[in-house]
């Protein structure tokens, strides 16, 4: 795993300039797709918002820096859309810089790993739409697989941000206990979801 | 690596989904807020978006846009002012004085603004960002004079040095540039207090005005976009502020009774008007929404205007609240005689104005209000007038109360809806009272207000000027909150004289001229954290002495009460803004009413109330044991009662 680095010492400011749209995936470029604004804000922002939360932004600081990173996109003139995947891949690198612009300004200081890392995870959860409502739909899905313990304990974890004190009371079990029985209820889902994923790439 | 070898960012990663998977926050559509800002701001490239994650590296350029903003319109307003008093003025030599404003504008032109721009134009990376001062702000002063919107050669002369955005074509009904508008509103307001003869206090420091702004709003903005103000208007939309803002504005609106509508109901209508700040959308468009019935939001809308006790809300305070922010007409007065004071409002038209609500606006089976638009008929409303005959009322919005209707003025819900867009009367009143929200007060007040800014010629053209630009940018009301916020009036400091440390020795006349600048935009209270009733009322009692502390337990030294003494701890000083001494009525025309009962009546009436509440009457009879004097009295009445 690459060392993950300060938000407040890294990224230079000139982060915004030093990367080129469509060269993220020179080989996809073969045909280039121009989307409208309107079109271009449809088909990637469901993408850059999961992103954003994946690096850990609540919901209302997400809403802003995917306005923001459209926003910025758009207004550069030497934005030129190579295909989709370029396309997202810029956007997700902007979306980065302007959190860790942000972090800066509010000196906060964040681990974020590097871009090229945090690409891969997108990739591999929710990469193969580019915007992570396959993953999600099929995460929904494998949720019923789940026993109805680990669904009570994943449910009270996620929904009502109960603690695992908390969680451990209501099924009458440690926290240790509790925190097991979602380790694993997760690693399931894990499976289950990148076996969904397959099906859907192979249909 | 955490367990099961995944990463702390693989981990997040698929906690994020879960917790979209259970229900929590999913990816909202945000292409309508992205799109508005886009093309709105398009003119201003990239500038914005830096602006509002602070590219500091581009802060000159932008603080110099303003600066040769608040230059042109220097010029123009000279301009303005020589023809003016020419043309005005013919047979007076008034060349010597002419002559030194035109050098004192180009000496604050070559010695002040250009150097700055010249000198920082390209090169801005090697040059600190140079904040605005009082001198770049100040114009020439003189004569008060409508300042003309930019003629084309000098916005295109500005337009080749790139520091104007290039959209200024006031000709074609759009909106000016904001930097452009915003330089207008403070040449303005300079040119209003000059006018009244008021000497604003020093200006506070951005962190001082950005702590008072989310004091005020609870909105958290830099302290960059204090005097940035398009950086300003991004940063007021941004979700958390919008909705922050959203929801003090309905209290705003309602005077203060939204606090006591049902919940939910009352956050659907934040969540709207929140969007409404954030995407800068029609706001006139919402508001037609909401009052033929067509948004989901309009049963919502009228619980909100309707919210509170009798004594304050009901259908009076539902129209109260509606004429006010739709047609910006004050019937404090008029439900009960025809306006006396101002003389412009008739008792008629309110009666009329209220017999139309209650025609198309009622509740369901379930208590929730409702718009009937349908040809439904409703009980007559009677009203009494003032020599006690009755009258039936004619349903309808008086024809004086805008312009745009026919003589016999709206009849039907959806005219009236209709009319409201795009409309001059909805404009000013959501212009006052965004202006009420920042500064407590509408920015033009009635002569009856015991608190009221100075009405003259500047300050109606100060109202123009945020009505029009309304109207223009279609209610995008982020942009008129940040034209607000960045006027002069909101970076004022608290004068001398009422910082706590003085109170006690200031002067009569220091304390009312501070008081009088106040009044004027010119100067601002120290901060104080508004007091809920019950804390209002043992103030007073512990003015009298008829309570020691604050515990509300009783003591020997109680007046008519018996009890032990208590242990005297953690006592809070008196409010800042307790009346202690009066030597006038809060308003003179409450001389014309002879019973003190009836004086506190009506002060509560302007307060916003149906009827006194009762809290204000337990406090009158302690001051009355206490033989107050009646000035005082009133003063404190209002202190208790004011929004």
């Amino acid at each position: 795993m690459a060392s993950p680095q300060s938000s407040q010492s890294q990224t230079p400011d000139t982060g915004f300039d030093s990367i080129t749209p469509g060269h993220q995936d020179a080989s996809a470029c073969d045909a280039e797709v121009e989307l409208e604004p309107a079109e271009l804000i449809a088909r990637h922002q469901n993408g850059i918002w999961r992103y954003l939360r994946m690096l850990g932004c609540d919901a209302s600081t997400a809403d802003d820096l995917t306005q923001e990173t459209f926003l910025r996109v758009l207004r550069r003139d030497s934005f030129v859309q190579h295909s989709d995947a370029a396309t997202s891949s810029y956007l997700r690198r902007t979306a980065y810089n302007l959190l860790v612009s942000m972090h800066r300004k509010q000196r906060k200081v964040q681990t974020l790993c590097e871009p090229g890392l945090l690409d891969e995870i997108w990739d591999r959860w929710a990469g193969k739409d580019l915007s992570g409502d396959t993953a999600v739909e099929s995460l929904r899905k494998c949720l019923a697989t789940l026993t109805e313990r680990a669904q009570i304990a994943l449910r009270m974890r996620f929904a009502e941000q109960a603690s695992r004190v908390e969680i451990g009371e209501a099924l009458s079990i440690t926290d240790h206990g509790a925190r097991n029985l979602m380790q694993r209820a997760k690693q399931q889902l894990r499976r289950c979801v990148d076996e969904k994923l397959w099906q859907n790439e192979n249909e | 690596m955490s367990e099961n070898n995944h990463t702390a960012e693989e981990e997040r990663a698929f906690d994020a989904m879960l917790d979209e998977a259970f229900g929590g926050s999913r990816p909202p559509d945000l292409s309508d807020q992205i799109l508005s800002r886009f093309y709105n701001s398009d003119t201003d490239s990239d500038g914005t978006v830096q602006q509002v994650r602070q590219r500091k590296s581009s802060r000159p350029s932008r603080s110099r846009s303003k600066q040769v903003t608040v230059l042109a319109v220097a010029v123009t307003a000279l301009a303005a002012m020589v023809a003016g008093v020419i043309a005005l003025q013919p047979d007076h030599d008034i060349t010597d004085s002419v002559t030194e404003l035109v050098e004192n504008a180009e000496h604050d032109a070559g010695g002040g603004n250009r150097p700055a721009v010249a000198g920082s134009g390209n090169d801005s990376r090697t040059q600190k960002p140079v904040k605005k001062k009082n001198p770049t702000r100040k114009l020439p002063k003189g004569i008060p004079m409508v300042v003309q919107t930019p003629d084309s050669d000098r916005t295109e002369s500005e337009l080749e040095q790139g520091d104007l955005p290039s959209s200024t074509n006031p000709d074609e009904n759009e909106a000016a540039a904001l930097a452009f508008v915003s330089a207008q509103v403070d040449a303005e307001m300079q040119n209003y207090w000059d006018a009244v003869g008021i000497n604003p206090t020093p200006e506070a420091t951005d962190e001082e005005t950005v702590t008072r702004l989310g004091k005020i709003l609870g909105a958290k903005v830099s302290a960059d976009a204090v005097s940035e103000v398009d950086q300003l208007q991004a940063e007021l939309a941004q979700s958390l502020n919008a909705e922050a803002i959203a929801r003090r504005w309905l209290r705003q609106i309602t005077n203060q009774r939204s606090g006591r509508m049902d919940a939910e109901l009352r956050d659907r209508l934040v969540s709207e008007i929140a969007r409404c700040i954030q995407t800068g959308g029609s706001f006139d468009k919402t508001v037609a929404g909401w009052l033929n019935g067509e948004s989901e939001n309009s049963g919502a809308f009228f619980s909100a205007l309707a919210a509170g006790s009798r004594s304050v809300g009901g259908e009076h305070g539902m129209a109260r609240s509606l004429a006010a922010l739709t047609l910006n007409v004050d019937v404090r007065c008029t439900r009960c005689h025809d306006s006396y004071i101002e003389g412009t409002g008739q008792q008629s038209d309110y009666w009329n104005f209220f017999a139309f609500l209650k025609r198309s606006v009622r509740k369901d089976s379930d208590g929730q209000f409702e718009v009937d638009l349908g040809d439904n008929s409703s009980d007559p409303v009677f009203y009494e007038l003032s020599d006690g005959r009755q009258r039936v009322a004619d349903a309808r919005v008086s024809a004086a109360w805008t312009s745009r209707s026919a003589s016999e003025g709206y009849q039907r819900f959806q005219e009236f809806a209709k009319g409201l867009e795009g409309s001059s009367e909805l404009a000013s009143g959501v212009v006052n009272s965004l202006w009420q929200l920042v500064h407590g007060q509408p920015l033009r007040g009635g002569v009856v207000d015991p608190i009221s800014a100075p009405n003259n010629e500047a300050l109606e053209r100060l109202e123009e000027q945020l009505t029009e630009d309304l109207i223009d940018s279609h209610f995008n009301l982020a942009r008129t909150l940040a034209l607000i916020i960045a006027s002069p009036a909101m970076r004022r400091s608290v004068p001398e004289m009422l910082l706590p440390d003085n109170l006690w020795v200031a002067s009569q006349e220091d304390t009312n001229a501070a008081m009088s600048a106040v009044d004027a935009f010119a100067a601002v209270l120290p901060p104080r954290v508004p007091l809920p009733a019950s804390q209002r009322t043992d103030q007073v009692l512990r003015s009298l002495g008829m309570r020691i502390d604050s515990t509300g337990r009783s003591s020997l030294g109680q007046i008519g009460q018996g009890g032990t003494a208590p242990n005297v701890k953690r006592v809070k000083p008196l409010a800042a803004d307790l009346p202690m001494k009066a030597e006038l009525l809060p308003v003179q025309w409450l001389e014309l009413i002879e019973d003190r009962e009836s004086q506190i009546n009506h002060l509560g009436y302007l307060a916003g109330q149906n009827e006194v509440p009762a809290y204000v009457q337990e406090s009158v009879k302690s001051m009355n044991e206490a033989e107050v004097d009646t000035n005082l009295l009133l003063h404190r009445v209002w202190w208790l009662m004011k929004p």
